[in-house]
């Protein structure tokens, strides 16, 4: 009897772990390509929805993906590190992806920011693992639509996140309302994108002799 | 075997998973996922979900190969299987519904380590029939998953006034300050404690109505 | 049939209510008589919580819940709602007194839990809404509540603005002697430091209903330390390790350690100090544990109070101590009963 050989539990170990690898490897190959494009695809639709300001929940992936190589064209040496927004060929605006490490986890996101360098079109998040509820909140409509028209301030702190209820000024937006260590962060790594964003265009703007950059204060 | 007597075998089967040896509020087991999971109710149902498909599945696979597997390796073989299962969900979810995977973030690889899915293939699968075992890891995790979805519910309509994200009335209104600790895990305590603490109360009762 | 005790006598939850009365009265003077209505509102829920739980297990209720509710009560902001203190009311006696097994069971302080509670569930309710102290020489004796009106409502303490570095305290040539009810945002105002300690001493400015007086506690707290109901071993470590602790942090210029006088004299420090550090129940029982309990609670509420984004220190300090005490208790005991083991001659410890 096969059963009581010595070598029998190594050798059954052995074919079942083979077998049931194997099926989940093929399985995971065939899905590969589709995670891809989720990952791919959702970064499209944030740099969309912050770069033009609105949400279109309608469109579909492939839309998205058509609008995305139609519109949006990679950073190049002027832009800072931002894409690039085109409407009909006419330069519409910068999208401007940040990130930083949230409350669990790692949040990625993108600001969008019009020609001025200064008004804020939009943000919206294509990575996050925050509290539901709490700091997962950030990704809310609610949350994100206060950023539109805001006007990035002083360098320190070119976005404030202020407490609900507090008096907000032309950069201020409210923040989540018990989600202290998400806003902190989220506040943190959106103005340092934007700081380091900044000093580049402006670095950019002045050797190619290209237009100041306007709002001086900064 | 008659077909009656099949009958109340799946009838007790299912009596003990879902009732009497509840694996939340007898056994207390499967806990991590519990508070982790239910402060949404479409996270709870998609996690509940992906365990009925573990818990099942692998319990009746483990007992498809109950007389081939030596016993040396039988826990070994059943991490397996499980593992394969729980791999399989995590795959599908990440294809086919990423912001779901994102929301549950590791807790649906952390379905194998749930003490249920090991629980049931050991007591269960390693020594009855397949059908027997599949039907016994439905029950059981039938069993889990009712009493996450009152635990879910309750947090969600205190915690943030809605139920699968709609708006409840009143508890979404002005008039209703949201208990934020439901949405956090320490409210999942609590929570878990009242069910917990209700349950057994009404099994105590009911057993005293039967003496 | 003979009717049964309804009302447990305790005699030291008496002495206790009695030291607390001064800060009540600080808490109708100070923020109006809706003070006094949520105090008894407290009393009344917390009864007949106790009374749910104590009828099933054939024990009167304990006089215990109302000291529990009464403390619970004075360290809320004054605008509280009705259903914040309610909850935590229920919350206390329920989820951290009577479900263990009622009065004498429980391992955390029940007022402390129950605020905790609200704390995690209403920020909001909690930190945001403070109304000021009424003036005059009658107070706020003459009105329902100081909180009437928008404008009547700040979102931070003194003791909050102390911390966030909008309120610094300078020995000499402050613009302002006592602190201003509301600062403008990104504004920074500075008093000056001996005008803002007899403030605190007085206790009139904004803060928690029954907890803003050093003076008012210090009358209720003293008395209990004289007449040994709390312990006094656990009230001087306490604010032994605190201010301490404090000042060298302070002196070695850590930001933001305020100096020890100002913290030992703000937010109701003081209170924590002799009604709730002090709790029989979820204190330690041995002296050397009680020691080493309240070394614990001094060192976290600086930690706390400093290093993190929650202003009441106390509080959790308080909690996390209370989780500390039984191992404290077991591992004194063993060390002595070691100690007294090994040399064969002394007596067999208690």
């Amino acid at each position: 009897m096969m059963r009581e050989r010595k070598w029998y539990p190594i050798f059954y170990m052995f074919v079942v772990t083979a077998a049931f690898s194997s099926i989940v490897i093929g399985f995971s190959a065939l899905t590969q390509e589709r995670v891809e494009a989720n990952t791919q695809l959702a970064f499209e639709a944030a740099v969309l929805e912050a770069g033009l300001g609105h949400h279109d929940p309608a469109r579909s992936g492939p839309e998205v993906h058509r609008k995305f190589v139609e519109q949006v064209s990679d950073p190049n040496a002027s832009s800072g590190g931002a894409y690039i927004l085109r409407q009909d060929g006419r330069f519409i605006g910068y999208a401007l992806p940040f990130e930083g490490q949230g409350f669990w986890a790692r949040v990625k996101g993108i600001i969008g920011v019009e020609p001025d360098k200064r008004t804020v079109t939009g943000i919206a998040f294509y990575e996050q693992s925050e509290t539901p509820g709490l700091g997962a909140e950030i990704v809310r409509p609610k949350f994100r639509e206060q950023f539109k028209g805001r006007v990035l301030g002083p360098k320190e702190k070119p976005i404030r996140m202020r407490r609900p209820g507090s008096s907000l000024g032309e950069s201020d937006v409210y923040a989540v309302t018990g989600a202290t260590q998400t806003t902190v962060r989220v506040e943190e790594m959106m103005n340092r994108a934007i700081r380091d964003w900044q000093t580049q265009v402006e670095a950019a703007g002045t050797s190619e002799g290209g237009p100041k950059p306007t709002g001086g204060a900064s | 075997m008659s077909p009656g007597m099949a009958g109340s075998q799946a009838k007790n089967i299912a009596v003990q998973g879902l009732w009497k040896d509840n694996p939340i509020f007898r056994q207390v087991l499967g806990i991590c996922s519990t508070l982790a999971v239910t402060n949404l109710v479409m996270n709870t149902i998609v996690m509940c979900a992906a365990l009925v498909f573990t818990v099942s599945l692998s319990s009746a696979t483990v007992s498809v190969f109950r007389t081939l597997t030596p016993r040396n390796v039988r826990m070994m073989v059943e991490t397996l299987i499980i593992g394969f299962y729980v791999i399989i969900v995590d795959v599908l979810l990440g294809a086919y519904w990423p912001s779901m995977r994102a929301n549950l973030g590791p807790y649906v690889g952390l379905i194998l380590t749930n003490c249920i899915v090991m629980g049931r293939c050991e007591a269960y699968g390693a020594t009855q029939p397949p059908g027997k075992a599949f039907l016994d890891g439905l029950c059981t995790s039938l069993g889990y998953t009712f009493i996450l979805l009152i635990i879910a519910a309750f947090r969600e309509i205190l915690g943030l006034g809605t139920f699968l994200g709609m708006p409840v009335p009143f508890f979404s209104g002005p008039g209703w300050d949201k208990w934020i600790i439901m949405v956090t895990p320490p409210g999942a305590f609590f929570m878990l404690a009242i069910v917990v603490w209700f349950f057994r109360w009404l099994q105590q009762k009911q057993e005293e109505k039967a003496k | 049939m003979r009717a049964r005790r309804f009302l447990l006598k305790q005699m030291i939850m008496r002495r206790v209510l009695l030291a607390l009365l001064p800060c009540l009265a600080g808490a109708v003077y100070f923020f109006g008589w809706r003070s006094l209505a949520l105090v008894l509102w407290s009393g009344v829920v917390g009864f007949f919580v106790e009374y749910l739980f104590t009828r099933l297990r054939g024990e009167p209720v304990t006089e215990s819940v109302f000291v529990t509710t009464t403390i619970l009560a004075l360290i809320m902001p004054p605008t509280v709602p009705w259903h914040v203190l309610t909850m935590g009311v229920v919350f206390a006696v329920m989820f951290t007194k009577e479900i263990f097994g009622g009065f004498g069971r429980n391992f955390f302080n029940p007022a402390m839990a129950g605020r905790c509670f609200v704390y995690m569930c209403f920020p909001l309710a909690m930190t945001a809404a403070w109304s000021p102290a009424a003036e005059g020489t009658w107070g706020a004796l003459d009105r329902w509540t100081t909180a009437d009106g928008p404008d009547a409502i700040t979102t931070a303490t003194p003791m909050a603005h102390l911390k966030s570095g909008a309120l610094v305290l300078v020995p000499e040539g402050a613009t302002l002697a006592a602190a201003p009810f509301e600062i403008p945002e990104d504004q920074i105002v500075k008093v000056k430091r001996l005008s803002f300690w007899k403030v605190l001493f007085c206790g009139r400015l904004s803060g928690t209903m029954g907890a803003t007086s050093v003076l008012l506690i210090l009358i209720g707290g003293l008395y209990l330390f004289f007449t040994r109901t709390a312990s006094r071993t656990i009230i001087v470590t306490v604010i032994l390790t605190y201010g301490l602790l404090s000042q060298i942090l302070n002196w070695a210029g850590i930001e933001p350690v305020p100096a020890a006088l100002t913290v030992l004299l703000g937010g109701g420090w003081l209170f924590g100090a002799f009604f709730m550090a002090t709790d029989p129940v979820s204190a330690p029982k041995t002296d050397l544990g009680k020691i080493f309990y309240a070394v614990i609670i001094g060192v976290c509420s600086v930690v706390i109070r400093n290093f993190s984004i929650f202003n009441g220190g106390l509080m959790f300090a308080i909690l996390i101590g209370n989780m500390f005490a039984p191992i404290l208790d077991h591992s004194v005991r063993a060390w002595t009963s070691g100690k007294a083991a090994r040399p064969a001659k002394e007596g067999s410890p208690a």
